[in-house]
């Protein structure tokens, strides 16, 4: 009888031998990343009198574990940088999409949460401070329930997606390969853009009002020409092409 | 067990390192896989294990594609690397992360084996030096009782008396449902408890032949001097180091010897040993 390709009971044994073998890593690097933000944000609510505290510790906040969040996307195989080690995670009986699942679900999901409860309890603590220094209203911050969750939500899941194709792509040093890589990558995209906007779009332009300067013409319609684009579908539907190219290459790699 | 059939890899496509590469290994066997520096044994069990990609032919692996790395595969298989690396962890920790994906892993050997090697369970896999990381990792192996055991030069930076170890152990925990394939360049040191001797060399499987036939038809000797019915000889010290036709009782096996007058000689003892020669000694 053969084995079905996924099995939840592996999942689960792969989630638990990535906790207990990243745990470490993943705990420096968090309590390390917290306390500076927290600490900053201590500095100007004692400075501030309690005031605008939240916006620096969700700035910093955010900031620090989105650049987090794509790192330990990039260490998601990292297993697999060696054959001395790669045997051990490409050998394990565990079928090749329980492996790659298990790897995206800690460092997406599993970080998401990581960090959303980090920055509460310490949303928490700092608001506490507030209300016994200086008197402060006590206000609760529901990162969930904020209006840019779902945009940064959506973003980081964008992000993730290039540094996890990443991760799979590059033996080693995945986060700067994979920076320099989506460096590059940018540049031509846009460049490309500029190049198709000059010959396709700028003579119909020019046809159409002869008196609107060049730059005029092809710069004030791009905001409108890319309202679509700013619609989350185009990302969801470019971080999912990502990972499935990502799933593509992971079936290839070899020892 | 492990089927290859008309094998064909390289790293580079214009550097082939296996040409059509046929080979069969079956259950209850410990296969020895001699070659020279780069002939390939590494790159032979990385297949077999499905860690690389064959450019043609086929690897069967328990029944499955290897490269396919079918679940069912990977449990009934375990790979031990020439150069082996453990995660910093705890012993207990790291066999309680991975002895789950082993359906038949076996606690009590691995406590028992480990006590043969002198390993502390409780010991940090970091604080383990590396000859120690090894036979943990060889201690694991056996462990998981899967039925192919894939190692490469095992002994490898075991000291002496780990080595009769090792020897001890392989023996002990080797079963008539098991096959194991043990490359290594000591050939002397795992000379007892190899039962099939194969060696590659130039892309080609150049001598696959059991331990017993090899003894049964030839015979191991040091010689004064060199005479007609030797099929190789070395010059070494007190006299030559000679492989000839055995005519009296299966003695000891030089693997060494026998190595490099395969190496040197492969088609006239492949040839005798499958009696393609008389007892005059021509073909």
């Amino acid at each position: 009888m053969k084995t079905e390709i996924f099995s939840f009971k592996r999942f689960a044994l792969l989630l638990n031998r990535q906790k207990v073998l990243m745990a470490k890593t993943w705990l420096i690097a968090m309590i390390s990343v917290i306390s500076f933000v927290f600490l900053v944000a201590l500095l100007q609510l004692i400075f501030t009198q309690g005031y605008n505290w939240y916006n620096t510790l969700f700035s910093y906040g955010f900031f620090s574990f989105f650049v987090m969040g794509c790192v330990f996307a990039s260490m998601a195989f990292s297993e697999m940088g060696t054959y001395a080690k790669s045997f051990q995670y490409i050998c394990l009986p565990a079928s090749p999409l329980e492996k790659f699942l298990s790897a995206w679900f800690i460092s997406f999901v599993v970080f998401i949460i990581a960090a959303i409860l980090l920055l509460t309890v310490a949303s928490l603590i700092l608001a506490l401070i507030s209300v016994m220094l200086f008197s402060q209203e006590f206000v609760f911050f529901n990162l969930l329930a904020q209006n840019y969750s779902a945009n940064l939500l959506l973003l980081f899941f964008g992000y993730h997606s290039i540094y996890f194709l990443g991760a799979v792509w590059f033996k080693k040093a995945a986060f700067f390969k994979t920076l320099l890589t989506s460096i590059v990558w940018g540049f031509i995209i846009i460049i490309s853009f500029v190049f198709l906007f000059i010959i396709i779009v700028k003579p119909f332009s020019l046809l159409a009002d002869p008196n609107v300067h060049v730059s005029d013409s092809l710069f004030a319609n791009i905001g409108e020409d890319m309202r679509f684009f700013n619609s989350s579908i185009p990302l969801i539907m470019q971080s999912v092409f990502l990972l499935f190219i990502a799933w593509i290459r992971f079936n290839e790699r070899e020892a | 067990m492990i089927h290859l059939e008309q094998l064909h890899f390289g790293y580079q496509k214009k550097v082939p390192l296996f040409e059509n590469l046929s080979l069969k290994l079956e259950s209850g066997h410990i296969y020895g896989l001699f070659g020279v520096n780069g002939a390939g044994k590494t790159s032979l069990i990385r297949l077999i294990g499905g860690l690389l990609t064959p450019h043609r032919g086929q690897v069967l692996t328990l029944g499955y594609q290897a490269r396919k790395r079918h679940v069912d595969m990977l449990g009934d298989l375990y790979v031990i690397p020439e150069e082996v690396f453990v995660p910093a962890v705890s012993i207990k920790k790291y066999v309680a992360i991975h002895s789950c994906f082993y359906k038949k892993f076996c606690k009590e050997t691995l406590e028992s084996v480990l006590a043969d090697f002198e390993i502390d369970e409780k010991m940090q896999l970091s604080h383990l030096s590396y000859g120690q990381k090894k036979k943990f990792l060889i201690a694991f192996a056996i462990a998981t009782n899967t039925s192919v055991l894939l190692m490469d030069e095992p002994i490898n930076g075991l000291d002496i008396p780990s080595k009769s170890q090792f020897r001890k152990i392989m023996v002990k925990y080797m079963n008539s449902h098991r096959c194991v394939l043990v490359s290594t360049h000591q050939a002397r040191d795992l000379s007892s408890i190899i039962d099939h001797m194969l060696i590659i060399h130039k892309g080609q499987l150049i001598f696959n032949e059991s331990v017993a036939m090899i003894t049964d038809k030839l015979k191991f000797e040091l010689l004064e001097q060199k005479d007609d019915n030797v099929f190789y000889g070395e010059e070494v010290f007190g006299g030559w180091a000679c492989i000839s036709k055995n005519q009296g009782q299966p003695g000891r096996i030089d693997f060494e010897l026998l190595f490099n007058g395969i190496i040197k000689k492969g088609d006239f003892i492949n040839q005798y040993i499958k009696g393609g020669i008389n007892e005059n000694g021509n073909i």
